[in-house]
């Protein structure tokens, strides 16, 4: 293999056993406990869960945003030969914004409401190359046009409590995309947008995206939303990935209880009429969990194997799942 | 925005004249009119001479009026004490007190701040609580005792500061102040500082809430996530919304501070309205009374109006007809 | 450094009480209050002081005002000098030979007694403003409120000066000043606390059940008000004694017949250049921790009574 595509075929992101555990005064809350994947470039992932299963947690702890009371207690964040769990503070600062970014959920408050939007942009990108402003405001505008503003000059000069949401938005992942990173991880980035925006912008990222080969995590509660976006898909329950794998085929025959759970409850078009399924029960709390499958109260498959923690296994190539009783029969031959 | 500013100055100039009719109309239901007008010590021929002089035997609207005229041309009385116009009185000893004033709200916005922003940013540092416990006993200490307490050992016991009187003053650019002349600064500092101690106080817990309250919001974690230094995420992030409120506070409470005076002058002899106004009372100057609250008033409610506007321009959020996508 | 929020803490969920121990709400809030040990001694000193101010004229070794027990070739003696009839002055002695421990003690029995009078007479009124302002609601309200804002934007020590300026001296004078001052802080917690109150559901239930207006008021909503109210009556308490002491200090607080602890520190004055620092200083401390327990006992029954700090 000649080095560019060793280069090539090495992922991006590679997350080994990640564990990010809280110590409250109520007890430890493992957040993320033992999540493993892998990004190659400009492949996307696509996060899913319900609110509360460590998925955001588990991007704050790759960015290195994890403040006290919580910590990454084990495993390994390997960004390109570096590992980023124990790097010092400096070394994730050069790298954020600049090599790996992070989208936030709601535009409105992770935007300085006092701060222009061109400070905003011009800020990220001089604090990672020595450039002038106007080349920096250059490179903003470029950016804001790259995402299908019009008039960027006029948005520039704006503060962001005058643009709508979605425009809001977009600048956010204009600032994300602006100094070219690796790998973007999208918090929940269309979850406050209008569900008309939410297509415009899912499309746009994803052409960001394949014309910048960027790797990008999306980490989203809505499957329908990643289902066209994403490359793979890993599917996380109460602090685990329970299963992960090549996006069309998971959507199409999920292989654990929990997934097919998830896309019963998707009102879908090819299935007009039919009762959409519930999952009952609620996510259990994070805080001291027991052993065994956590899923096990409200699984349907459920046996008396499952009060053991599963590990992962591998039934089908390219497919990963965590569980005893996974749905192979009703794989496609 | 013009829109905006004139009708706040509408709104203040109705306030003015709403206080002018209840001191007016309070003083004269509440006291003898005539005693607050006229010097008791005259005789009564005399009294009842300036009675019909000062219109005092009209009907109590007409007086007003007449008040009202008098106080358009800057004729608020006469003082009894010093026999000349209360308002010339007062105005002479406005740039000390202003002065003073202005001294202590500098001291109190230099030591607070810095203080409560480290407060705010490091809370478990042991510097950071002694500088809360601090602020809690500043609060408490009332400002009269502090006053004799920085007089006893910084003059008496240390002699390093003079404990009474305003030093010489020097002239630029047009103002008059001895905060010009080193040895005004002196005589400055000890009644600065007595003035400043309680707002300090204010001042760190205020810089320290607004610090803590910003450092949770997202848009700080976003610009982490930047890769912003963290100099400059507390400088410009920070420090821009942090300081709203703080300067908002701040602006009101420098009325506050120009009363406050009263006891500072007392007790520094600094030759001020505050002093004034203490001799006014217990000497039953009335007319220096009356147009002390008026001017007081007045001032209020400029200071009140140079907040509102100074509040638009530092938050781009309240800005009445900014663009729009 | 970070610029993490370092104290950020999940709540803890509710240890489970054994069945044996009977959770009045008065017990869960004797409970939290006594968890800073702070506020603990707060209290004492605080209660101490108030005993002491009771007992004045038990506990005094002089009456300072009986002008036969005054030896004016003692005054100006220094702490733990001993007098001419043989007598220890265990603080010294003032400018008139006063025992400083017993004018203290006498002192402090007025600086208190006005400074609680009018924050008592304040909470009433304020509490009865307030409460028809939330209750009456409309154009009552709007002017209540306007009077309100007015004298709140005032500073407090020029609407006293002015007051007294006007009605003269006297300790009622004093009183209705101090309570002038006061009152509106009181009429707007009552009223924010009462808005909040008549929008739920129990009083609405009240008005269903035809319940009076004067008994859905005092018999419902005037109790919940009752928390916020205690605290800013804590405070505001401090801040009376305080501008009592600020006025007699300047001379035109109390007479001198009731001489409080600021007309003390005002006698003091006069001799702090010649090094005679005692007579302003001591009773200075006196006035200093009297208003630092108040205050710390305030903010520990604001944290305690907070429902948004719910532990």
């Amino acid at each position: 293999m000649t080095a560019a595509a060793e280069t090539e075929s090495r992922p991006t992101l590679e997350v080994v056993d990640l564990k990010t555990h809280f110590f409250t005064r109520a007890g430890v809350v493992k957040a993320v406990d033992g999540v493993s994947f892998a990004i190659a470039p400009g492949e996307v992932l696509g996060l899913v869960g319900e609110s509360g299963c460590g998925k955001s947690m588990t991007g704050f702890s790759i960015i290195g945003l994890i403040d006290p009371p919580g910590r990454i207690v084990s495993g390994a964040v390997r960004f390109k030969d570096n590992d980023l769990v124990g790097l010092p503070e400096e070394g994730l600062r050069t790298l954020r914004g600049n090599r790996i970014s992070m989208i936030f959920q709601d535009p409105m408050m992770t935007l300085n409401p006092v701060l222009r939007i061109d400070t905003q942009m011009i800020e990220t990108i001089q604090a990672h190359r020595d450039c002038s402003r106007s080349v920096a405001l250059g490179l903003a505008r470029n950016a804001l046009m790259q995402m299908g503003i019009s008039s960027p000059e006029r948005r520039l000069r704006c503060y962001p409590h005058e643009l709508s949401g979605g425009m809001r938005q977009r600048v956010a992942i204009a600032i994300a995309f602006v100094n070219e990173p690796d790998l973007v991880i999208a918090d929940e980035p269309t979850t406050a947008l209008d569900v008309t925006i939410q297509a415009q912008i899912l499309h746009e990222a994803q052409e960001l995206c394949r014309t910048k080969h960027t790797a990008m995590i999306w980490i989203t509660h809505d499957l329908a939303v990643v289902s066209s976006l994403a490359d793979r898909i890993a599917v996380m329950y109460a602090g685990t990935i329970v299963e992960q794998g090549n996006a069309r085929d998971l959507i199409r025959a999920p292989l654990h209880p929990y997934t097919k759970g998830l896309l019963g409850s998707v009102p879908s078009a090819n299935r007009p009429g039919e009762r959409l399924t519930q999952i009952p029960g609620m996510t259990p709390s994070l805080l001291d969990p027991k052993p065994g499958c956590r899923f096990r109260m409200r699984c349907p498959r459920a046996a008396a194997e499952c009060t053991a923690s599963p590990s992962i296994s591998m039934p089908i190539p390219h497919r990963e799942v965590r569980c005893w009783r996974p749905l192979i029969a009703e794989q496609p031959a | 925005m013009t829109a905006y500013l004139l009708r706040r100055i509408m709104q203040t100039a109705m306030i003015v004249v709403v206080m002018s009719v209840i001191v007016f109309f309070g003083v004269h239901v509440i006291g003898d009119p005539v005693w607050l007008l006229v010097n008791p010590q005259m005789d009564q021929r005399d009294i009842e001479a300036a009675v019909r002089a000062l219109g005092l035997d009209r009907p109590i609207w007409e007086q007003y009026l007449y008040f009202v005229r008098g106080a358009l041309q800057g004729d608020l009385g006469r003082s009894f004490i010093f026999g000349e116009p209360a308002l010339t009185v007062i105005l002479q000893r406005m740039p000390a007190t202003l002065e003073l004033a202005l001294a202590a709200l500098v001291m109190a916005v230099g030591i607070g701040i810095p203080l409560g922003l480290y407060a705010g940013l490091r809370p478990q540092h042991p510097l950071s609580k002694a500088i809360m416990a601090g602020s809690i006993i500043g609060f408490s200490l009332p400002t009269f005792w502090v006053g004799l307490m920085l007089i006893m050992v910084f003059a008496v016991m240390l002699g390093w500061l003079p404990s009474t009187g305003r030093g010489p003053t020097a002239t630029y650019f047009g103002i008059t102040s001895s905060a010009f002349t080193l040895e005004g600064l002196r005589y400055l500092f000890l009644p600065a500082l007595n003035l400043a101690l309680l707002k300090i106080s204010l001042v760190i817990r205020l810089t320290r809430a607004g610090a803590r309250e910003s450092l949770q919001q997202d848009y700080i974690k976003f610009a982490r996530a930047k890769g912003l230094t963290h100099g400059r995420i507390v400088r410009v992030h920070l420090l821009k919304n942090m300081l709203i409120p703080v300067v908002t506070v701040l602006g009101l409470e420098f009325g506050n501070l120009i009363a406050f005076s009263v006891v500072t002058e007392t007790i520094f002899a600094w030759p001020g309205m505050g002093k004034l106004l203490i001799g006014a009372i217990q000497t039953l100057d009335r007319p220096v009374i009356v147009a002390h609250l008026i001017i007081i008033v007045l001032l209020f409610v400029v200071i009140n109006l140079v907040v509102d506007v100074l509040y638009t321009v530092l938050d781009p959020r309240v800005r009445v007809g900014g663009q729009t996508a | 450094m970070s610029l993490t929020d370092a104290d950020a803490k999940i709540e803890p969920q509710e240890p489970a009480r054994s069945a044996a121990a009977v959770e009045t709400p008065l017990r869960r809030f004797l409970s939290d209050y006594f968890e800073s040990r702070i506020a603990t001694a707060a209290l004492a000193v605080l209660v101490l002081i108030i005993c002491l101010a009771v007992l004045a004229p038990l506990l005094a070794p002089q009456n300072p005002y009986n002008l036969a027990e005054v030896d004016v070739l003692d005054s100006r003696l220094p702490p733990g000098s001993v007098g001419m009839a043989g007598y220890t002055y265990w603080l010294g002695t003032d400018g008139a030979g006063r025992d400083l421990l017993s004018a203290i003690l006498y002192g402090l029995r007025i600086s208190l007694l006005v400074g609680v009078t009018s924050c008592l007479i304040a909470t009433v009124i304020g509490a009865v403003v307030g409460l028809t302002a939330a209750y009456a609601g409309g154009r009552v309200e709007s002017i209540l409120m306007r009077l309100v804002d007015l004298q709140l934007s005032l500073p407090a020590i020029l609407i006293a000066l002015i007051l007294i300026a006007m009605l003269g001296k006297g300790v009622d004078k004093v009183i209705i000043a101090l309570v002038t001052v006061q009152w509106a802080y009181y009429a707007r917690t009552v009223r924010g606390t009462a808005l909040s109150e008549m929008n739920k559901e129990y009083v609405e239930a009240a008005r269903c059940l035809g319940f009076s207006h004067t008994r859905i008021v005092f018999k419902q909503i005037l109790p919940n008000c009752l928390p916020p109210l205690i605290v800013v009556a804590t405070i505001q308490a401090a801040h009376a004694i305080t501008l009592e002491a600020t006025l007699s200090f300047l001379g035109v607080g109390l007479p001198r017949t009731e001489p409080s602890l600021g007309l003390l520190i005002s006698n003091g004055f006069e001799y702090m250049l010649s090094g005679k620092y005692w007579i302003s200083f001591i009773p200075g401390v006196v006035l200093l921790v009297t208003i630092m327990a108040i205050n710390l006992v305030g903010d520990q029954l604001r944290d305690v009574l907070n429902p948004r700090l719910k532990r």
